[in-house]
């Protein structure tokens, strides 16, 4: 079919930060097709030169509101790293609980806010209100509410968390709070298979549609990695030495866009929740992988759409995770611990952590008096930008005989599948008199 | 008694943006003079977080940067109406969702405060960065005592 159209997506709603789509289609050929991102360039790596060793965390925590937990664990892994210090199983386990608690409110988000929209035929969450899906905003509402306690609870706050600090943990929960926190997590779980039969009755409106490429994230041998694990490829397996990150993750610069790229063994890779699976699936919660067969979903699923059913999968998986581990520390006794203590000197430290979008690296290098020289954050939204351009060239000439608006709408769903954070450190507020 | 929450807004990697997050530190360090009933929270960059801040009270001042075309550091105080009624358009965070679909969401849940204010600071610098321009700091003394005025006029907020 000859046609001329175009689709010009300022601004992609629903997601976080500003990115573009642009589709020139002339007699039925494709002449532009881009993903463009057009932020200003985040300079915080700049930021953290100069800063003592203490203050890294801080500073990392307020890139990102949603990921400032990860922010925070990916800077104190860097920091411990390069300082040689070895924490305690208690932060340990209390670390793991804090991880999950940011996938799981994120995740949710992600699902409840932002995609089910698409998947329920609405511009954005509040008009369910007041309709059919009144009950099913509400159970979003209070799964969210609940990760962002836990959050809270975890780590001190959920925007900027206090309690995680360089060696453990300033403040640690009681065993009245775990007790309560534990409550409420097995209350949530009829909620959750709830939230899933929703998505799985509309799970219809995601596109079929596959793409193979390369899936990067952590796996572990002693578990579903989050927190701690070694970098693995789909397509060349273990990469142990973590700071020789960059021979993996190969960063570079295009022309039209302010983010950079990245790729590895092919010309993109994708990470998040659907690399995690692909890699992982068999060490997640028996009730997770139910709900990942529920959704026909099994490794390796090369279907970026189904990124948002992944999500749904870990947050399943991090609920009974977290049980297990708030089981842990009921077993053993919460103790007062203070953070271990520092000895500073100079070196280099990488830390690498599982973040809801994706795997996440900071870099230091400290001079002998902990005073940061060097840094270098690798974030997972810069990592899926190749993937989302490579996915939109397969995906139009397959689509290009649908109505402009429907392909506009099937690029739109295809950006938020990869639930990217474009402008993290991003904030002002605007004010117009009319 | 009512619950109060004074929530600092902001981004401090954003240098005047971070005047929020910079005023409520300030603000905390006297919280013995202010009643119990008040909580101080940093909110970050806001975002839909905020819902779940919003719910625990019956009154909230939030602090952020508000680009109002005025002189730098000149203060407004805009109601909720004036919010609401889109008189300003209010945009407290370019992550996930605006201001005006939290306190949406919030009224629809029942959940809004009854009482919501924004305290705005005109910024003069959000580029990338630490730390406030020279003008905000100049100011700073000043924003800390019409800060204070502010909260000591709120209903159940009378200063110790």
């Amino acid at each position: 079919m000859s046609k001329d159209f175009s689709v010009h997506v300022e601004h992609v709603t629903r997601v976080e930060g500003h990115g573009n789509i642009v589709l020139n289609v002339k007699n039925g050929k494709i002449e532009k097709l881009q993903w463009q991102v057009v932020e200003a360039p985040r300079f915080f790596e700049a930021m953290l030169r100069g800063q003592n060793y203490n203050e890294l965390r801080s500073i990392t925590s307020r890139i990102c509101g949603i990921c400032s937990i990860g922010h925070s664990l990916a800077s104190l892994k860097a920091t411990e790293d390069a300082l040689d210090v070895k924490i305690s199983e208690q932060s340990d386990i209390l670390r793991h609980l804090a991880i999950h608690a940011e996938n799981m409110q994120s995740h949710i988000l992600h699902i409840g806010y932002l995609v089910a929209p698409d998947l329920l035929g609405v511009g954005s969450v509040f008009p369910l209100i007041g309709t059919k899906h009144t009950d099913s905003v509400l159970k979003i509402v209070k799964l969210h509410r609940l990760a962002n306690e836990m959050s809270d609870l975890i780590c001190g706050r959920t925007i900027h968390p206090i309690r995680l600090v360089v060696g453990g943990f300033s403040v640690v929960p009681t065993e009245k709070q775990l007790i309560h926190l534990r409550k409420q997590l097995v209350e949530a779980r009829a909620l959750t298979q709830d939230i899933a039969t929703i998505i799985h009755s509309v799970a219809d409106k995601l596109p079929d549609f596959t793409r193979e490429t390369e899936y990067i994230g952590l796996r572990s041998d002693d578990e579903y990695a989050l927190y701690d694990g070694v970098i693995c490829s789909t397509d060349t397996g273990d990469h142990p030495d973590h700071k020789n990150y960059q021979s993996i993750m190969k960063e570079y610069l295009v022309p039209h866009s302010t983010a950079k790229h990245a790729k590895h063994a092919r010309e993109s890779y994708m990470v998040g929740a659907l690399a995690r699976f692909n890699l992982n699936s068999k060490q997640l919660h028996p009730d997770a992988q139910e709900v990942a067969s529920m959704f026909g979903l099994k490794p390796i699923n090369y279907n970026p759409f189904m990124n948002t059913v992944a999500q749904l999968v870990e947050f399943v998986h991090s609920i009974e995770d977290s049980i297990h581990w708030i089981d842990m520390l009921l077993d053993k006794g919460i103790k007062d611990e203070k953070p271990v203590k520092v000895k500073v000197k100079a070196g280099r430290g990488v830390g690498i952590v599982e973040v809801p979008r994706g795997i996440l690296v900071h870099d230091y290098t400290l001079n002998s008096k902990g005073y940061c020289t060097k840094a270098n954050c690798i974030i997972p939204t810069n990592q899926n930008h190749a993937n989302i351009q490579l996915d939109m060239e397969k995906l139009v000439p397959q689509i290009l005989d649908k109505p402009p608006k429907e392909i506009e709408l099937t690029l739109e769903m295809l950006v938020r599948a990869y639930d990217p954070c474009i402008s993290c450190s991003t904030h002002y507020l605007d004010v117009t008199f009319v | 008694m009512k619950k109060i929450g004074i929530i600092g807004l902001g981004n401090a990697l954003r240098r005047d943006d971070g005047i929020g997050i910079v005023l409520l530190e300030l603000i905390q360090k006297r919280k013995k003079e202010f009643p119990k009933s008040i909580e101080f929270i940093d909110g970050g960059t806001g975002s839909m977080n905020l819902l779940h801040v919003l719910a625990r009270f019956d009154i909230v001042l939030i602090i952020d940067a508000v680009d109002f075309k005025g002189h730098v550091g000149e203060t407004r105080l805009f109601t909720l109406d004036e919010i609401y009624s889109r008189k300003v358009q209010v945009r407290l965070s370019t992550h996930e969702s605006d201001f005006l679909n939290v306190l949406q969401l919030s009224k629809e849940l029942k959940e809004l405060p009854s009482k919501l204010f924004v305290f705005g600071i005109q910024p003069h610098d959000v580029s990338h960065g630490i730390g406030l321009s020279e003008e905000l700091i100049a100011a700073l003394d000043d924003l800390v005592k019409k800060l204070t005025q502010e909260i000591s006029k709120l209903p159940d907020a009378t200063i110790l």
